[in-house]
């Protein structure tokens, strides 16, 4: 839904505070601007208009229920489809489905820790104590196994920043 | 008093006896063949079109190039692997440099981008499976993906059901080969005699009555 004009609160909040009993919306959209809303609704999903003028408990049922039963149908298809994308050019010593190990550290509690860092492809995917580091001599704790979590936060940059400016 | 049955009951309840046994028995015989059939288990079907019409045909047959020159990793790792870019450029790069037909790799080279293959030869992923330790232990590529070197365009020549997989792990003797004939096409065992199959099992070093067990290749 595109508007042109920014989301009045205060008008949400009036016409919220105005309603009496229970009342479901899904949108803050809904709220503020019926009419609208209404107009974009019935002319996108002619058929889900009827349902929330008058939102019947058998009928949102039967609506659940079907999408239940199609969400099913994604398991099928042609599996046997399955794509094959050969490097362009081979890392050197890189055997595609054995992992490579590297010796490398991580920062924790501002203090360095020595691991192991097992990649598949390229991607780290768990971290373990370096057997030939005297500090750990192979032994590591809980943050350590979670650490390589952080390389896959969302939260995370997803390149190197230089004043806030990608960089390498 | 009156009848309850009429006289045809009797015929209806053996006609319906009759009609369920044999539903059971064809679903059952429908279901088993439908599980070995070509469509099911994708052999000898033609896969989805690939970017370039590779034929092996001519690179294996016709040219004598080795599987290993392009599956480099067949031996070394899980996986046979598909060459990189790179590796067909070794010699497209002197050779047919203008073909229209290899545009797609010429391009995957100047853009640094995967050529897009569909996968040919596919085990589900509840199966453990390794090239390598197939490869060390004399087992030949023709083995299970067929007289690569007769497809024009490659597909799946034989069925990678479990049945497949198990007559061989059950007795693999027969269909061994000495280590230098591995990736050869045309080899077969000829007459070969029992004593020269076990012979081979020891040499290897193969221990048969362990490669039927479950977690040989469910892991």
């Amino acid at each position: 839904m595109t508007r042109d004009r920014g989301f009045d609160f205060a008008e949400a909040r009036r016409r919220l505070a105005g309603s009496q009993g229970r009342r479901f919306w899904s949108s803050l959209e809904e709220i503020i601007d019926q009419d609208e809303f209404r107009a974009w609704l019935t002319a996108e999903f002619p058929s889900a208009a009827a349902v929330l003028r008058e939102p019947e408990r058998r009928h949102v049922l039967k609506l659940m229920g079907a999408s239940l039963l199609l969400a099913g149908l994604t398991g099928c298809g042609d599996d046997r489809v399955d794509l094959a994308l050969p490097y362009v050019n081979s890392p050197e010593a890189m055997v595609p489905g054995v992992p490579r190990l590297y010796a490398t550290a991580i920062p924790f509690e501002g203090y360095i820790q020595p691991v192991l860092a097992t990649t598949h492809a390229g991607r780290p995917t768990k971290l373990d104590g370096n057997p030939q580091h005297p500090v750990s001599t192979g032994a590591s704790d809980p943050f350590t196994q979670a650490a390589v979590l952080q390389l896959y936060d969302p939260d995370r940059s997803q390149t190197p920043l230089r004043d806030d400016v990608p960089a390498t | 008093m009156t009848q309850i049955f009429s006289s045809a009951a009797d015929t209806w309840i053996r006609l319906f006896l009759l009609g369920a046994a044999a539903l059971v028995t064809g679903g059952t015989a429908a279901a088993i063949a439908f599980a070995r059939s070509d469509y099911y288990t994708g052999a000898r079907i033609h896969p989805s079109p690939q970017p370039v019409p590779f034929s092996h045909q001519h690179h294996v047959a016709g040219l004598g190039v080795d599987c290993r020159y392009c599956h480099a990793d067949v031996d070394q790792g899980p996986r046979a692997g598909l060459p990189p870019t790179h590796t067909c450029m070794s010699c497209h790069s002197q050779i047919w440099t203008s073909a229209p037909m290899l545009a797609p790799v010429r391009q995957s080279l100047a853009d640094d981008k995967s050529l897009t293959w569909h996968r040919v030869a596919r085990l589900p992923q509840y199966v453990y499976f390794r090239h390598d330790i197939h490869v060390a232990k004399g087992v030949g590529c023709a083995s299970c993906h067929g007289r690569v070197d007769r497809m024009a365009l490659t597909f799946q020549a034989l069925p990678f059901t479990m049945e497949f997989c198990l007559d061989c792990h059950r007795d693999p003797a027969p269909r061994l080969r000495p280590p230098d004939r591995i990736t050869d096409m045309t080899w077969s065992p000829g007459d070969r005699s029992r004593q020269a199959s076990d012979e081979l099992v020891k040499q290897y070093g193969i221990r048969v009555g362990d490669l039927t067990y479950c977690y040989v290749c469910h892991r």
